[in-house]
Order: C-alpha cells, then sequence, then structure tokens
C-alpha cells in the first residue's frame, strides 16, 4: 500500500512525548490561512522550483512537493529511530496536510508501529468522516487535536470549512477513552482574542477528564512564511505579527483556571 | 557557592596575564649541559640531573593570596621553552610574539638571552633537528604536501594521565621501590642490567628532586609567613608550609594536601620536558573522594573544600601550552594543554562513580568558567540521569564544557586491547578524547592523518597536484578505472603506501625519543616503569600503545560517494572530467558543483548508500595501521579526532569530489562535512554509530545547538535520552556547542565585547576571539540545529 507525503522529519520534538518521528501527510481538507505548512494542502503532488545557492550562485530546478512511498518503506525509516523512541519515551506522529485523508495508509503504518510497541500519535484537524478515525483508532495511543474556534461562522471565513464535524468528532474520540491534547493555534487579529477562548474553553471543559487534561498553546509565527514565497503561495498573513507573551498569558491563565494543564509550545 | 575575594582575584590575575616566553628554563638547562662534569653521566642520569638542576634553581613563585602553590615559569602564563628538544629561532620568537592568534610575547631581554646563550649553544644539537635528519626524502615529501602531522618533532611522547596509585603514594615510597628494583638486578644473566640501573638511578635523582622542590616552596612559604602583618594569612601560609614540608614526600591525608600533592607532580613532568597534553590528574571527583569524606569528618566546612578547588583550577589555567612552531602550530593552534579532567563512570569494581565530588566539581567548573582546564563527564548505564542533566545546564551556557564520554564504550575499547578490566575501569579519556588506561598506560598520539588527500594523490595517479611533484605511488590512470571499486582498490594502495611512510617515520622518532630523551621523573608516575626498570619513552609503562589520528571522516566519505554515485551509478559525468573540474577547483563547472553539493546522498543522514564509504574507508584504515608495533615495544592503533588539523589540511587539499573547494576545511573528527547532515542530531548519530568505534581509542562527535534549544520543557530529558541512545549503540563521546551564529558574527565584528566567549572547537574549547578567521567561521557554517 502507498501513500503520499511530503516530508519524514527526525528528532521531533515538539508533536507529542519524547524524541518523535513525525510524518507529514499530503492534502487537507481545511485551507487556514496562517497555515505555516501551505505545501500539505493540495492532495496532489506538485511541482515548484527550488532555488539553491552556492555563494553568490543561484541554481533553479524544478522539483516536486510530495511523494508517493511504500508502507513498508516508510516503516523502514520509522524504525531507524527506535533508539531514540524507546530511550526518550517517544514514538511517531502523523501529521501534515491530514493524515487522517489517508486513512488506511496511515492505519496499516499504525498497526506495525504497534506490534513493534511504538508509541503513536495522529495530528489532526479533525474534518473528515468519523469512520476514518475508525479505521485508525486501534492503533492510536494519543490524539493532538487541532480547535481553532468555536464559533462556525468564523470557522468557515478563516479555514474555508464548517466546525461541525470537528466538533463531533472531538466528542466521539473522547468517549472512546483515547487520550487526547488540544492544540490550539494562537492567531493575532483572527482568535487571539479573550471571548473567542472563552467559548472554546466552555466547549471543552464538559469533556474534562483523565484522558483529556492538557491543552497546548501555538502562538503564531513567522517561520512558516518563508515557505509561501519559496512555493509560490499567496501569504494572507503579511503584516501580521508574532504575538507578545502577554497577549498569550491571559489565555494560558484562562485555561489554567479551568483546570488545564497548559503548554506553551 | 559564590566566588571568595581572594578566588576572584586569583581568576582575575590568571585571566588578565598575558602570555610571554620565559627564558628561566632555557638558560638553566643550557648552563647544566655547558657544565662539563655532566658529559659522562648516562643519559638517563643526565635528564634526572638536568630536572634536578632546574628545580633547584628556578625561582619559586608565590602569589598573593594562593591556597595551591608552584609555578611552572617564574609568573602566571610565563611560559617556559625546551631547547633541548625544539630550539626557537629568532625568527620563531619574533613570530610568536606578532602573530595575531595565540601569540606569546618576547621580551627584548629573551631574545638577546637567545640570541647570546642559547642558540649558540644548542644549534644543531636540538632533538627536532636530530629527528628531521633522521628522516628519510619520502617522509619528508608526504609530510611537506600535508599528508600527515608529526606530534613528536618537537614536543614530547607525553599524553598520559595520573592513575590511582600515587594519589596515595609519597616519593618516599617510590625511592623505596625505586631500591628493592635495583636490588633484583641481575648483571649476569640480564644484558641490559647495566642500563636498567641507570634509568632506576635516574628516577631516584628525580623522585628526590621533587621532593627538594616541595621544601623550597616550604622555606619560602615561611619566610612569607615571617613578614605576614595578617594573622589569618599568615596562620594559612604556615599551614601551606606543613603541607609542602609533607607532600609529595608522603602520601595525602587531606584534600589541600592530595591538590598540593598533584600539583608538585604537574609541575615536574611539564618541567622535564614538554609532553603533548601537559599532564592530567583524571579521575578526580575518585581520587579526592577519600579525603574529602575524611575532611568533613574532622570538621573542614564543603565552603572551604571548594574554595580549595577553584583555586587548583585557576593553577591550570596559569599554564599555557608550550609554543609551537611551523605545522605543528598549525595542527593545534591553541593555548589549551588539553588537561581533561574525568567526573563519573564506574569504579575499580564496575560500580557507579558518581558521588558527591562529582557534583561540587561541576559546580566549580561552571563558576570558574576558565579555558583550563578541560572537563568531561564519563556516562555509564550505571550513572544517573541526573548527572547527565546537572552537566547539561553547564553546556547551555555555552563555554563547550564538559564534553560527554561513554564509559562502557571506552572500558570495551581497553578490553579489546587487552587490558585488565580493573586498569580499563579506572580509565577514560584524556587530551581530546583519547581512551587511555590512566596510571598505567603510555598512549601517544603520532599525528593526524589526511584521509582526503590521499584521495586528491589517487585521482592523479601519485602526482600531488598543488606542487605538480610525485609524492605517492602510480596507481593508475584514473580515466581507466572501470569501476568504482578500481578506484578504491587505487585508494587503498595509496593510503596503505603513506601509512606505510608514517608508520615507518613513527619508529625512528620513537627510538629517537627512546633513547636520547628519556622521561624518569614520568617514569615514576605511571606503572610498571619503576619495576620493569625501562622509561616511560622507551615502553616501560605496562601497556604502551600509539595512535594515528584519521582526520576527514566525512570529506572523504562525501567525496568517494560522489564519484560511486555520479560517474559509476549514474554516469552523470566521466572520473576525467571529475577531475579536470576539481583540478580547476570548479571554476566554469557550475552545474557540476552544484549536483555534488546539492543532488548527491551526504555522510551524517542515516543513509546507508552514503554511509557505506565511510566504512570501507575506516577498514582499510584500521587494516593498514591496527596491531603493528612500535619501536619501543607496543601496539599501533586507531583513532579519529583532528584538534585544528582539520582546518591545517583543508589548506594543503585542493578541491574535493563532495562538492569542497580547495584550502577550506575538512570535516573534523567523525562529524558529517558542515553542512551535509539535514535530518536532526538523531540521524548524525545513527550515521557515526554505523563506524565500529570500539576498535578505536576514541572518536569524535561534534553538534552544534543555540541556546533556544534548550528553552523548552522536556530539553534536558530529550537530550539526556539523545547522548544514552548513542551510547547504547557505542558511540565514543559527544560534545555541544551552544552558541547562536548571530553571537559568533557579532563576536567576529566586535572582538572586544567577547573576550569571554568560549567555543568547543573539536575536543577542546578555546576563547572565540583567539581562533583564525577560518575556524571562526567554520564554527559558524557548522550546521545549527535551531529549528529542531
Amino acid at each position: 500500500m502507498e501513500g503520499i507525503i511530503f516530508n519524514i522529519k527526525k528528532f521531533a520534538i515538539h508533536d507529542g512525548p519524547g524524541i518523535r518521528t513525525s510524518i507529514f501527510f499530503k492534502g487537507c481538507s481545511l485551507k487556514c490561512r496562517w497555515c505555516h505548512n501551505p505545501e500539505s494542502i493540495n492532495k496532489n503532488i506538485e511541482k515548484y522550483i527550488s532555488t539553491d545557492k552556492i555563494s553568490d550562485k543561484i541554481f533553479k530546478t524544478e522539483k516536486n512537493i510530495g511523494y508517493k512511498i511504500g508502507v513498508k518503506d516508510l516503516y523502514k525509516e520509522i524504525l531507524k529511530e527506535k533508539i531514540f523512541m524507546e530511550e526518550s519515551n517517544g514514538g511517531v506522529t502523523l501529521t501534515g496536510g491530514e493524515p487522517l485523508l489517508q486513512p488506511h495508509f496511515a492505519a496499516q503504518l499504525l498497526r506495525f508501529c504497534k506490534k513493534d510497541d511504538i508509541h503513536t500519535a495522529i495530528d489532526t484537524a479533525g474534518n473528515v468522516p468519523y469512520d476514518n478515525f475508525k479505521t485508525i483508532l486501534p492503533y492510536t495511543d494519543l490524539f493532538l487535536y487541532d480547535i481553532k474556534f468555536f464559533n462556525a461562522v468564523k470557522h468557515k471565513k478563516y479555514t474555508g470549512a464548517n466546525n461541525k464535524l470537528i466538533l463531533n468528532n472531538f466528542i466521539n474520540i473522547i468517549k472512546t477513552n483515547k487520550k487526547i491534547i488540544v492544540r490550539i493555534p494562537l492567531i493575532p487579529n483572527i482568535n487571539l482574542n479573550i471571548p473567542e477562548m472563552k467559548e472554546i474553553r466552555d466547549f471543552l471543559l464538559p469533556h474534562k477528564g483523565s484522558n483529556f487534561e492538557k491543552i497546548e498553546l501555538l502562538p503564531y509565527h513567522h517561520t512558516g512564511q518563508s515557505k509561501y514565497a519559496r512555493f509560490n503561495i499567496e501569504n494572507k498573513m503579511k503584516g501580521i505579527n508574532e504575538p507578545k507573551i502577554n497577549e498569550i498569558i491571559p489565555i494560558k491563565e484562562l485555561f489554567e483556571s479551568a483546570g488545564f494543564i497548559v503548554k506553551l509550545n | 557557592m559564590s566566588k571568595t575575594k581572594r578566588i576572584v582575584k586569583l581568576r582575575n590575575q590568571s585571566l588578565n596575564a598575558i602570555e610571554h616566553i620565559s627564558a628561566e628554563r632555557a638558560v638553566l638547562i643550557t648552563e647544566f649541559y655547558k657544565n662539563q662534569d655532566t658529559q659522562i653521566l648516562s643519559i638517563p642520569v643526565q635528564r634526572a640531573k638536568a630536572l634536578e638542576y632546574i628545580l633547584k634553581h628556578k625561582e619559586i613563585c608565590i602569589n598573593e593570596g594562593e591556597l595551591i602553590v608552584g609555578e611552572r615559569g617564574p609568573s602566571p602564563k610565563a611560559t617556559p621553552t625546551y631547547p633541548e628538544i625544539n630550539l626557537h629561532t629568532l625568527k620563531d620568537l619574533e613570530i610568536l610574539d606578532t602573530r595575531p592568534k595565540v601569540s606569546f610575547k618576547v621580551s627584548d631581554e629573551v631574545k638577546r638571552i637567545y640570541s647570546e646563550e642559547i642558540i649558540p649553544f644548542w644549534k644543531g644539537k636540538s632533538n627536532r633537528e636530530r629527528i628531521m635528519n633522521s628522516l628519510f626524502p619520502e617522509w619528508k615529501s608526504a609530510y611537506k604536501a600535508g599528508v600527515f602531522t608529526e606530534f613528536q618533532e618537537q614536543r614530547a611522547p607525553g599524553h598520559t594521565v595520573l592513575g590511582q596509585k600515587i594519589f596515595k603514594t609519597g616519593f618516599l615510597q617510590l625511592i623505596q621501590e625505586i631500591d628493592e628494583s635495583q636490588n633484583k638486578l641481575d648483571f649476569i644473566n640480564d644484558p641490559e642490567a647495566f642500563d636498567k640501573s641507570e634509568e632506576l638511578k635516574a628516577m631516584k635523582i628525580a623522585a628526590g628532586a621533587i621532593i627538594m622542590y616541595a621544601k623550597r616552596h616550604e622555606e619560602k612559604l615561611l619566610e612569607l609567613a615571617e613578614k605576614e602583618p595578617d594573622q589569618k594569612r599568615k596562620i594559612e601560609l604556615i599551614e601551606m608550609a606543613r603541607i609542602c614540608n609533607k607532600v609529595p614526600a608522603n602520601p595525602p591525608d587531606t584534600v589541600h594536601e592530595m591538590l598540593q600533592h598533584y600539583w608538585f607532580i604537574h609541575l615536574a613532568v611539564v618541567t622535564e620536558l614538554n609532553p603533548w597534553d601537559s599532564f592530567n590528574p583524571g579521575r578526580l571527583d575518585q581520587h579526592l573522594l577519600p579525603v574529602y569524606l575524611s575532611d568533613i569528618e574532622k570538621g573542614i566546612t564543603k565552603e572551604q573544600i571548594h574554595e580549595l578547588l577553584q583555586a587548583f583550577w585557576i593553577k591550570f589555567n596559569n599554564h599555557p601550552a608550550p609554543p609551537k612552531v611551523g605545522v605543528t602550530a598549525l595542527e593545534s593552534n591553541t593555548y589549551t594543554d588539553f588537561c581533561l579532567i574525568n567526573l563519573g563512570g564506574v569504579r575499580s569494581d564496575g560500580s557507579d562513580a558518581v558521588n558527591e565530588l562529582s557534583y561540587m566539581i561541576l559546580d566549580v567548573i561552571e563558576e570558574m568558567r576558565l579555558l583550563q582546564p578541560s572537563s568531561m563527564i564519563q556516562v555509564s548505564k550505571k550513572n544517573p540521569d541526573s548527572f547527565i542533566k546537572r552537566t547539561l545546564k553547564i553546556i547551555k551556557t555555552g563555554f563547550g564544557q564538559p564534553s560527554v564520554f561513554n564509559t562502557d564504550a571506552i572500558v570495551q575499547q581497553l578490553l579489546r586491547q587487552g587490558k585488565d578490566i580493573i586498569d580499563a575501569r579506572n580509565g577514560g579519556a584524556s587530551g581530546c578524547i583519547e581512551t587511555g588506561a590512566f596510571g598505567t598506560e603510555s598512549y601517544i598520539l603520532t599525528g593526524y592523518f589526511n584521509l582526503a588527500k590521499v584521495l586528491e594523490i589517487t585521482l592523479n595517479n601519485g602526482i600531488d597536484p598543488l606542487t605538480g611533484k610525485k609524492t605517492g605511488i602510480e596507481t593508475g590512470d584514473p580515466q581507466y578505472f572501470k569501476s568504482y571499486d578500481d578506484l578504491f582498490e587505487a585508494y587503498k594502495k595509496q593510503l596503505n603506501y603513506f601509512i606505510d611512510i608514517k608508520l615507518k617515520g613513527n619508529n625512528i622518532i620513537g627510538s629517537i625519543w627512546a633513547k636520547h630523551l628519556p622521561a624518569p621523573f614520568l617514569s615514576l608516575l605511571i606503572e610498571d616503569c619503576i619495576s620493569n626498570a625501562k622509561d616511560y619513552n622507551a615502553g616501560g609503562a605496562r601497556y604502551n600503545t600509539s595512535y594515528v589520528q584519521g582526520v576527514g571522516m566525512g570529506t572523504i566519505t562525501d567525496a568517494l560517494t560522489a564519484i560511486k554515485y555520479h560517474v559509476f551509478d549514474k554516469n552523470n559525468f566521466s572520473l576525467t572530467e571529475l577531475v579536470h573540474a576539481l583540478n580547476l577547483n570548479f571554476e566554469g563547472f557550475d552545474n557540476l558543483l552544484h549536483a555534488l553539493i546539492y543532488n548527491t546522498p551526504k555522510y551524517g543522514n542515516d543513509d546507508d548508500y552514503a554511509d557505506r564509504q565511510a566504512l570501507d574507508v575506516f577498514e582499510i584504515f584500521y587494516d593498514a595501521i591496527n596491531g603493528k608495533p612500535t619501536a619501543t615495544g607496543g601496539t599501533f592503533r586507531i583513532n579519529l579526532l583532528p584538534t585544528t588539523s582539520h582546518v591545517y589540511f583543508g589548506l594543503k587539499t585542493g578541491a574535493t569530489p563532495d562538492g569542497r573547494p580547495a584550502f577550506t576545511p575538512l570535516s573534523e573528527g567523525i562529524s558529517p562535512v558542515q553542512g551535509a547532515d539535514s535530518n536532526g542530531p538523531s540521524a548524525v548519530i545513527k550515521t557515526v554509530s554505523k563506524i565500529d568505534q570500539l576498535r578505536t581509542g576514541g572518536t569524535l562527535l561534534n553538534q552544534k545547538f543555540t541556546p533556544s534549544f534548550f528553552d523548552y520543557e522536556e530539553a534536558y530529558d530529550n537530550l539526556t535520552a539523545l547522548i544514552r541512545s548513542y551510547f547504547r549503540l557505542d558511540g565514543h563521546h559527544i560534545q555541544f556547542n551552544v552558541v547562536n551564529a548571530d553571537t559568533l558574527r557579532d563576536a567576529q565584528k566586535h572582538p572586544e565585547l567577547y573576550k569571554d566567549l568560549i567555543v568547543r572547537v573539536a575536543g577542546y574549547s578555546d576563547y572565540f576571539n583567539d581562533l583564525t578567521e577560518d575556524l571562526q567561521n567554520e564554527i559558524i557554517r557548522r550546521t545549527e540545529q535551531e529549528k529542531i
């Protein structure tokens, strides 16, 4: 079985516990305005012109974004990092893009991991049919579940999709008793404000329990922006600054006072 | 603990003292050899008496407020010379005085003494001249071409570390052992009995000399006490005098006594000869523990002990490495004299050796923040993670220390070499990363070997294209190589040719040192020189190993991979075309250069295709050297480290097939080529641990992190796991350079604002300001792990 991915990142240390290997799946059902992996959105392999530099000389070559890979070959790459996973209580994280748009490929890969006792995590935006979740559920230890807005209108406006499915899937996952960490991007001028965050908190609070007690806040940062130029994609975030720490602290406190364990990433 | 006023003052004195040449030792040794009465002595006795003469007449320096006394020269950073080994010319002195990096001030008076007394007497007699006179044309031609360097041409074969025994033994006891050994000599049946007897005589003179030297300090301290108005200091001086009366003649019983005991030994070793890597107390937290515990029991406070350790640290920093000249200055361009203090590891019985003192000494390292001594932790699977994490917190502060070593690998390396398991557990690493059995082994580095240069010569069928001279042998015109194997076979032949030259040279040089410059004092310290009645330099130690250090592993690997991939597997261009491009330094070959750099599998990414070539090179390098006998009854072995020779070798090597432009640095240690690793530190670790490091005497892996890498919750856990993983894979050593590139660029522009900026170079740390611009640039370029 083959899937389409666009990157394998080793020594990934911000996508779940320990030292991890993150697999970036290509294709996403959202189009978040701030996306820091804009090359991940299209589910097909795309072409782009890559620029390499040697001193002052510039070399342009056509390259692909994304490639097909067989699940066994991909797993071979993952196994190379097993020793680090063992020593750090790390594992594998499927991210993207939206890994759950290739559920069978993902499930196959995760099944291999579990057979070798590797911890598995899925970083998902949740905007896929619940059946896709069901496919991978038996082989998944942890969900990193992105929630951007509670407000449906804003969600549609800034991500291109309704959030009903996302919120429903979240509730369904919670019921399975799988571990979940909710990740909230904090985007200035878009969702970085107290009323929006209060709505998210009020949605999450009833579901807090032993399998869901952690929230990660991901303040917007510029590093993704260089990709818009590199892949020649229109950047709608021009002029938006990275949030200051004093804008983030009140939000951290908001979730902490609701009893969540909050981490700034 | 903060620094006491006294420590602040002594530390500033050390930091502010300017490195300068002292003619004191040169004058004394010249006086000694001028004396006709010394001419009839056997060489070992002559050497011992020379040491005695110097220790008897050199000025005693006791700095204000000091707790540990003794200086190699008349004042801190006063650096002696060794004209009998390496006679500096007036031009050398001029260069030392004025060179922009690692300079030593030379006064007019020193120049006068050199021109009137030292040079006229020693010209034509120094050991360096003796060595150069004995070496053969092929050696000289390869040396000149930058195929290898030679450690012993101007510094003595030191490179050893004190073991347990001497920390518990006084020199009076050693004299008894010498007498016993002398009594056992059999002049009827042992043809070497007379030589042995002379060697033992020499050792006894040397043992007496250090006791005398300590007593001179006692006298001077009492004299100072007499004049001292401050009651508190007066008592201190009297106590120090008592200690100098007791040690090193008798075994030390307190921390203060033990540190002073070691320090006298250190001074005598570096006064007798100018051994590589000065000398080293080794496993300090182990040696000190018994006296530390008994001190505490007696009511001495931890603060007092802490202060003594700080004072001890400053003593090392007062002693820059003796000034090197020529190629040797380039291969090791630093003030550092490579005293690498070992902490942690395992005890003789194999149990966890981390103790209270290990942590106290880590505090001292962090507080003193000095270039010297260097420091490292040994990490065994038995040591706690908290020990690693404490160390990482110091590493994070960005002065390049301590480095991190794998005890379990070190023990296995030593066992493989045939050492006893107790000797192996008592060992560690010294210098940069060199494995040794402390107190029982002479393990000598003999020189760096340029793995990339050999390929350059191979690709030109024995000619060095930089000079047009025939330096190697004819291994075939590359245009006729039909396969990668043909090329590799030619490389192997060429490598064996040069290794044989190097080993032959080593054996000549080893014999010269053994015969002409024995080290009777050093021989007292390393077992079993006394019972063997044989000098350290002549193979008297229990174990004798000589190393050749391979340099440019990343560069040679990527170069061979580029040829295999583009020329033979993909047919992108011919070998002839590639060689042509190399000889033109890629001028006019932009696309080819681009393919070499950007579209070639590279070492350091856990890619078997690329890493394979490293293993092949390792095997032929290992086979060419490992197990061959040395002139003094030891064994040749390999290790993989560069100090700063990768920069020197870079200057001697034209463009290489990995896309490296001519004259730029080679890769260092077993680290990937700068910028070639693009899959993060775990992939680097996987790559480098494919090399069978247990068959080496040490390897060096440099990983650079910016401080921001440590700024998240689990950073210390993850780095600890990274280290543990590498060590499970039998990795030998890893060091972390924590600094950001902008800081370094700014430091280049404003050196005056960064006087204290210490960076890890390669197996040691140095002041960024003291590095050449090339090396500074290289450190900036090294892959930053910023984004991980």
